[in-house]
């Protein structure tokens, strides 16, 4: 199984809480990864484009918002299975990771 | 217009046409939210957006296959080009002087029995692909393009009859991958043939450095320039038409910058000047800037030729 990668996991883990725009969808990446992440607009239309190709994003709405167009995505049933599976996965890993520290001590 | 949404609407000119069209009204929102009260788009900013109009341009050319596999098969298509012009050059001096453009010698040592192997291997597989035998075919075809990498990268160091000189070790290996791709090909028809010819061309084009084939002057420009219409044949008018655009502006650049390290070539070229000064250069042991330098402007050139064709392939995971 492929491994997601951060950013990706970090899109679906933001529309997966509410449909949201691009800067909205920025800013929710910067608070979940307390700031070590910090997405732009050129990395984030391309990521989007692209989960909208594989079924795992889509368009939820658009509207104008003081003059400037805005455009809301949504997690599909498919995206949520994905990131479902990839939480798993890294639950997974991270008890392998603590046994694996708590037997050396 | 404020000045960063002027700003912002300039670094969108990285996208394609098309995807300006239907997603730039929003991408300049976006920036603008990122923006606030900054005078100016940041640096960090715009080079993001350079960046993802880059990927996109990309994206939309060449599909999942990539930028840097469509920009090295351009790339590798225009050093058969260039190779082509320069053995016209050889071919000029061999008709007028009647002296043999290539000199054939044989060097003892490992990188002649690899350089052997790899061309009995490529006889073997063309033989076995005519007579059906695939499973045969595509063995000896990667025991052949094994034994020619082999042959190219470890012991290029030293004179063997197919490393005459470094420009030709790009186009043959650009053509033994023909080949090889060619024979594992099932139909279309096209690409079998393009494989096979090209099976046909680096053998006896090697045959030919080597001597052991004594060829005239029209001999010689059967095989050497036999090398352009597979190349041609591979990739088809886009590649023709991209290479020219892109490839033969910067190539012919560099050939001009480069003449003034070596006056010889200036005497006799004529409009071959690039590319036999290209050739000096390479002889001067110059070789990886120089092909750095060129393939890197036909990458460029190449990306921002793209939106006004788009192939999509399938991309397969999830991933962005």
């Amino acid at each position: 199984m492929s491994t997601m990668r951060r950013p990706t996991y970090l899109i679906l883990t933001a529309l997966a809480e509410a449909p949201r725009h691009g800067y909205g969808i920025i800013q929710r990446i910067e608070e979940l990864s307390e700031s070590s992440v910090r997405m732009g607009p050129g990395t984030l239309y391309g990521a989007l484009d692209r989960l909208v190709e594989q079924g795992a994003v889509a368009l939820d709405r658009e509207e104008v918002e003081s003059g400037r167009l805005r455009r809301y995505y949504r997690l599909t049933p498919q995206g949520r299975t994905e990131l479902a599976a990839e939480v798993r996965r890294l639950e997974q890993d991270r008890r392998v990771g603590q046994a694996a520290l708590g037997g050396a001590s | 217009m404020s000045r960063v949404e002027r700003q912002a609407a300039f670094l969108l000119r990285a996208y394609p046409p098309v995807w300006r069209q239907t997603r730039g009204e929003e991408l300049v929102g976006t920036v603008l939210d990122l923006a606030g009260h900054r005078r100016r788009v940041p640096l960090r900013l715009a080079a993001d957006l350079v960046t993802g109009g880059w990927r996109e341009r990309s994206r939309q050319h060449v599909g999942s296959v990539g930028l840097a596999a469509a920009g090295w098969r351009v790339a590798l298509t225009v050093a058969v080009v260039a190779q082509v012009a320069v053995s016209l050059v050889w071919l000029r001096d061999w008709v007028v002087t009647g002296t043999p453009a290539i000199l054939a010698h044989f060097m003892g040592g490992a990188s002649t029995v690899t350089y052997l192997g790899a061309l009995i291997a490529f006889v073997v597989a063309g033989a076995a692909w005519l007579g059906g035998w695939q499973r045969t075919a595509r063995v000896a075809a990667v025991v052949a393009v094994t034994a020619w990498v082999l042959t190219t990268v470890v012991f290029h160091t030293l004179s063997n009859p197919m490393l005459i000189d470094w420009l030709q070790v790009i186009p043959w290996t650009y053509l033994a991958g023909i080949a090889t791709l060619g024979l594992f090909q099932t139909p279309p028809t096209h690409a079998r043939t393009v494989g096979a010819a090209a099976v046909v061309v680096v053998v006896a084009s090697q045959l030919l450095s080597t001597g052991v084939v004594p060829i005239g002057p029209v001999g010689y420009l059967v095989v050497e320039e036999g090398q352009l219409p597979i190349a041609l044949l591979d990739r088809g008018a886009d590649t023709l038409h991209t290479a020219l655009r892109a490839g033969w502006l910067a190539l012919a650049l560099a050939g001009l910058a480069l003449v003034n390290l070596d006056p010889r070539p200036a005497a006799a070229a004529g409009w071959l000047l690039p590319f036999v000064a290209l050739d000096h250069l390479y002889w001067g042991g110059s070789l990886g800037l120089v092909t750095g330098v060129v393939a890197a402007c036909l990458v460029v050139a190449y990306a921002l030729s793209a939106g006004r064709s788009s192939r999509t392939e399938d991309g397969g995971h999830l991933q962005a």
